[in-house]
């Protein structure tokens, strides 16, 4: 048959209609079969038989009522349908009939859910949150050169810089790259710099800007509040330098809103640029940590720094950062390798710097999210809350499947009699999965509920300058995650059903009346031990990644910072010959060392050294090999104490005397060991003479190693860098003062002020601010990150608790009978308290010395995440144990307690 | 009749059904009776498998039903072919009869 196809719509429908009916359906068959059946009967009495032998013979004719019944049922094609149903009506009632079991299931699901979904949410707001004013965050590309150092470097030490040493770009060859790439769309250059604004009648104060190219804001997408921004043709050398565009920030505070700023005159480094417009939806500039007020075309380089030529500025490779826009539809390979073309064919019979720029990869960073230098470190910290999220995952779904399973274990019984009475066990398998899929959508929507509270606590709150917005759940995170819910719960859920089939009726009818038999118990201890076992390793887990977090962050930056302010010293208007900078930088350290409170001072020229992210530099070439390309390292000049203050170590030669001041010819320089490597392979570096400079090098010798210093952003790579005397070092008008005061009081701070300005009158000073504060701001994304991070432990932490709690507890719960028993004969509290702790003692034993190798086993496995915390750190091994202890202490004593307050005729009533 | 035998026979009982009740309509019992007259008590079915395959044809629509009174003024479900139950008699038949046929000549030739 079947030779006629049937439409499916209609069948669809019948369908339907039979499962809405189907009550009346099996009144209708049942009524039909009665008249089916007297129809027979009548016919066999007419046939001679008596009413008895007629009907018998009828049924038998019919051949099983129960049979057809079941299988015209069937034949209507809604069973599943019917059984899901009455599953889930059953596995509903068991929900209502032990609401403490399921409440424990329900919120341990919700909680894991909710929190995982909550801080994922969270995190992935904090590192893609767009920056402000600029529409163009996600779609906007950095773009950097890379490549092996220069200066025919041995081929070992070539391999350990491997990375992307960033390089500079001249102006011209800029030019060049803008007009040849067509598959940007844009490429905009921009360089910090820092700005004394003067203010009628007032102390002037410094503001921080770029200057940049005409397309810089369109690439970005930022629009302007007021007037206009800068145009595309204001990017040549030759372009009018005296307009600037300012932040909103700065139009409030320095002009005030209520007066339009445009075509006013803003005086900065004594020069006047008049105000063309104001930029919109906040921009603050492209570093989250620096918060920038002024823009000023690159021209205006030339007028600002007059004791450069303007050939110098086109023949400097500046430290420009570069901002593209890829075209719509170019991949990101393809406008690598138009680059690469490009700056490939700039090398061909070039200058030197352009065969050297020939010789570099260019790599984009999609986004402008995070900063190029922080991504390691950002990297590194999701990878971190991926790891940590999924052990709080597993952790909760272990619980409930701990759970589940002790409870089906004792439900073994009743399964064996279903089966006896004649329940298939696909049947029975299915009626697990139904009720363990309730508890895991239960679950889910539970952890909607969960996450949506964290989310509501952390609504508005900042961590630092990151502000918690009103975040959206993340949907793909929850789907994941109820789906593993659900799934794990089923499963779980099922494998007694299918260790049922091994269950005889017979014994467990006859250890029914006990309740437990020897064989549960084994099995429930078992699983209390593996539960131990399961969550000691996974909170070692959490602890070492957590601990491994911290010190990422709490990394050394190999300068010893405590109780150590910032102050930043610029010398309006007075460029004193460098002998005299010199000199005035330890008038005002002597002058500030003075000041009560103070326990030390130093100078330094160039940027603040713990700053990861760009800084002073200068070109460099050996002596003996004065032909090579040279290479730019992070360069300061400091007074002689700097390294001392600092605790920065000489690992060979030595550092800077008071002599050292005058030195005539070769001056002395001091390498970290990092550049040691990169210039020497390290090897033979003291008395080395190296090239220091662009159009003038003057010839420097080496005279001592130290040890290497971090970036705040990048803190596990070692910065090559330099250090002269500040005589010798060329920035020429500021440096930056580093005070270590007992106490940060106003007191102090002002004596600092009035103590530099004995020294230095009449210069713009700001407050001097603690240098953590300053590290904080350039990781602010990091530290937000851990934060969650740290709530995110401490859930898992709780959930571990919990869930141990919970399997011990409800072991112990399954004895309240014998506790019962053994307390109307007698037995003091005290006695039964021991009796669960010699229970609790083996279980713990056990599962602790398993739990130790796995732990010891997932940190081999984690070791290389793992910075600065071995496999076998001891702190994150005394938290597991510490967790370990502690629950399952509670989870001990709280039932035990219950269960000795219980009498026993209620206990028996109960069974 | 065997359980084998019985299985062959699920997919003629379909077509016996819907030859009898092409007829006229018929209730249950009556569509049993019409069969095993038919057959001349040569298929004699369980007379129980005949629901089932009842609730299959109009799963299908090619029956349908309705409570009717019988002569004995009972209540009883008589069953009806539809349209689509007329096409498919006629296909069916057709389908049978080439089975048979073929059957038949393979039985012929050996």
């Amino acid at each position: 048959m079947g030779v006629v196809a049937v439409p499916l719509a209609s069948r669809l429908f019948r369908r339907i209609r039979y499962f809405l009916r189907r009550d009346k359906l099996d009144r209708d068959l049942d009524e039909e079969i009665r008249f089916h059946i007297e129809k027979e009967t009548e016919k066999n009495v007419r046939a001679g038989m008596s009413p008895r032998e007629a009907r018998r013979a009828a049924m038998i004719a019919f051949g099983g009522v129960d049979r057809h019944t079941e299988g015209t049922r069937q034949a209507r094609g809604t069973m599943l349908v019917e059984h899901t149903l009455r599953d889930v009506e059953l596995a509903l009632r068991g929900v209502r009939r032990s609401p403490g079991f399921s409440l424990v299931v329900v919120l341990t699901l919700g909680l894991g859910t909710g929190a995982v979904t909550a801080v994922f949410g969270m995190a992935n707001q904090i590192v893609f949150r767009p920056l402000p004013g600029v529409a163009n965050t996600s779609d906007a590309v950095f773009l950097r050169f890379c490549g092996p150092a220069p200066m025919g470097l041995p081929a070992e030490f070539a391999a350990r810089l491997d990375g992307c040493t960033s390089s500079g770009i001249t102006y011209s060859d800029l030019q060049e790259l803008r007009n040849a790439a067509t598959l940007l769309d844009g490429l905009a250059s921009y360089a910090g710099l820092s700005l004394p604004l003067s203010r009628d009648g007032e102390r002037p104060v410094f503001v921080s800007g770029n200057t940049v190219t005409g397309d810089f804001f369109e690439v970005l997408g930022v629009r302007p509040a007021r007037g206009r921004l800068l145009h595309a043709d204001e990017t040549g050398i030759d372009a009018n330098p005296f307009v600037v565009v300012i932040s909103e920030r700065l139009w409030a505070t320095h002009f005030g809103m209520d007066v339009d700023p445009i075509g006013r005159t803003l005086i900065l480094d004594g020069l006047g640029f008049r105000v063309v417009g104001v930029a919109g939806g906040a921009f603050a500039g492209l570093e989250r940590s620096r918060t920038l007020d002024v823009w000023l075309p690159h021209s205006a380089l030339i007028p600002l720094f007059d004791n450069r030529t303007r050939d110098s500025l086109l023949e400097a490779t500046t430290h420009n950062q570069l901002v593209g826009l890829p075209a719509a539809g170019a991949s990101l390979e393809a406008v690598e390798a138009q680059l690469a073309d490009i700056v490939a064919r700039l090398g061909e019979g070039g200058s030197d710097h352009q065969r050297y720029m020939a010789e570099l990869e260019p790599a984009l960073y999609t986004g402008l999210h995070t900063p190029v230098v922080t991504r390691d470190l950002t990297r590194n910290t999701l990878a971190i809350f991926g790891g940590i999220g999924a052990i709080a995952l597993l952790i909760s779904y272990a619980n409930v499947a701990g759970l589940l399973l002790m409870r089906n274990i004792s439900a073994g019984a009743l399964v064996a009699v279903r089966r006896a009475i004649g329940a298939s066990s696909g049947r029975i398998a299915r009626q697990h999965i139904t009720g363990s899929v309730l508890f895991g959508l239960l679950g889910t929507v539970a952890g909607l509920g969960v996450a949506w509270l964290i989310l509501h606590v952390f609504q508005g709150l900042s961590v630092r300058q990151v502000e918690l917005q009103a975040f959206s759940l993340d949907w793909r995170v929850l789907a994941f995650a109820g789906t593993l819910a659900i799934g794990s719960t089923a499963i779980f859920g099922t494998l007694p059903a299918a260790l049922a089939g091994r269950f005889d009726l017979d014994a467990a009818l006859r250890s029914a009346g006990r309740r437990s038999t020897r064989r549960e118990s084994l099995l429930s201890r078992g699983l209390s031990a593996a539960q131990i076992a399961l969550t000691l390793t996974l909170v070692v887990g959490a602890a070492l990644l957590t601990n491994t977090l911290r010190s990422l962050y709490a990394a050394d930056l190999g300068l010893s910072l405590e109780g150590v302010s910032e102050l930043g010293i610029r010398l309006l208007g007075l460029p004193p010959p460098s002998m005299e900078l010199d000199a005035l930088a330890e008038q005002v350290a002597v002058s500030v060392a003075g000041v009560p409170g103070v326990d030390g001072v130093a100078v330094l020229s160039g940027m603040a050294p713990y700053v990861g992210n760009g800084g002073f530099f200068d070109r460099v070439r050996l002596a003996e090999a004065p032909e090579t390309e040279p290479a730019e390292y992070l360069s300061f000049g400091v007074n002689p104490g700097w390294f001392e203050f600092f605790g920065v170590e000489t690992l060979r030669g030595r550092t800077f005397l008071n002599d050292d001041r005058a030195a005539g010819f070769p001056k002395p320089v001091v390498v970290t060991s990092a550049l040691s490597v990169a210039l020497f392979g390290g090897i033979d570096v003291i008395g080395r003479r190296i090239l220091i400079g662009n159009r003038e090098p003057e010839e420097f010798e080496v005279i001592g190693v130290v040890d290497d210093i971090y970036g705040a952003e990048a803190p596990t790579e070692p910065r090559q860098a330099f250090f002269v005397t500040l005589g010798a070092h060329p920035t020429g008008t500021s440096f930056l003062a580093y005070v270590r005061a007992r106490d940060s009081s106003s007191q102090v701070a002002e004596g600092i002020q009035s103590a530099v300005e004995a020294v230095v009158p009449d210069v713009p000073l700001d407050d001097p601010v603690p240098v953590s504060i300053r590290i904080d701001d350039l990781r602010q994304e990091q530290i937000a990150l851990r934060r969650l991070l740290t709530l995110l432990s401490g859930l898992t932490v709780l959930l571990s608790a919990i869930g141990l709690y919970g399997v011990v507890s409800y072991d112990v719960a399954r004895r309240r009978r014998e506790f019962g028993i053994r307390s109307a004969v007698g037995a003091r509290r005290h006695h039964l308290i021991r009796l669960v702790a010699q229970y609790a003692k083996i279980v713990v034993l056990l599962g602790g010395a398993v739990g130790l190798v796995g732990a010891y086993a997932l940190a081999r496995a984690l070791e290389n995440r793992l910075f600065e915390v071995g496999a076998f750190d001891p702190a994150s091994y005394l938290t597991g144990l510490a967790v370990l202890g502690v629950a399952a202490t509670l989870a001990c004593l709280v039932p035990s307690m219950q269960a000795s307050r219980v009498d026993l005729a209620t206990v028996l009533r109960h069974d | 009749v065997t359980d084998r035998s019985a299985d062959v026979l699920r997919g003629t009982l379909d077509l016996l059904i819907l030859k009898t009740v092409a007829l006229e309509p018929m209730h249950g019992w009556g569509i049993s009776q019409r069969i095993q007259l038919m057959s001349n008590g040569l298929l004699e079915v369980n007379q129980g498998s005949l629901y089932p395959a009842l609730q299959r044809l109009e799963e299908r629509g090619w029956v349908e039903s309705d409570w009717q009174r019988t002569d004995e003024n009972r209540r009883a479900k008589y069953y009806q072919l539809t349209a689509a139950g007329r096409r498919a008699l006629g296909a069916e038949t057709k389908s049978w009869r080439e089975y048979v046929n073929a059957v038949e000549s393979i039985l012929g030739t050996t």
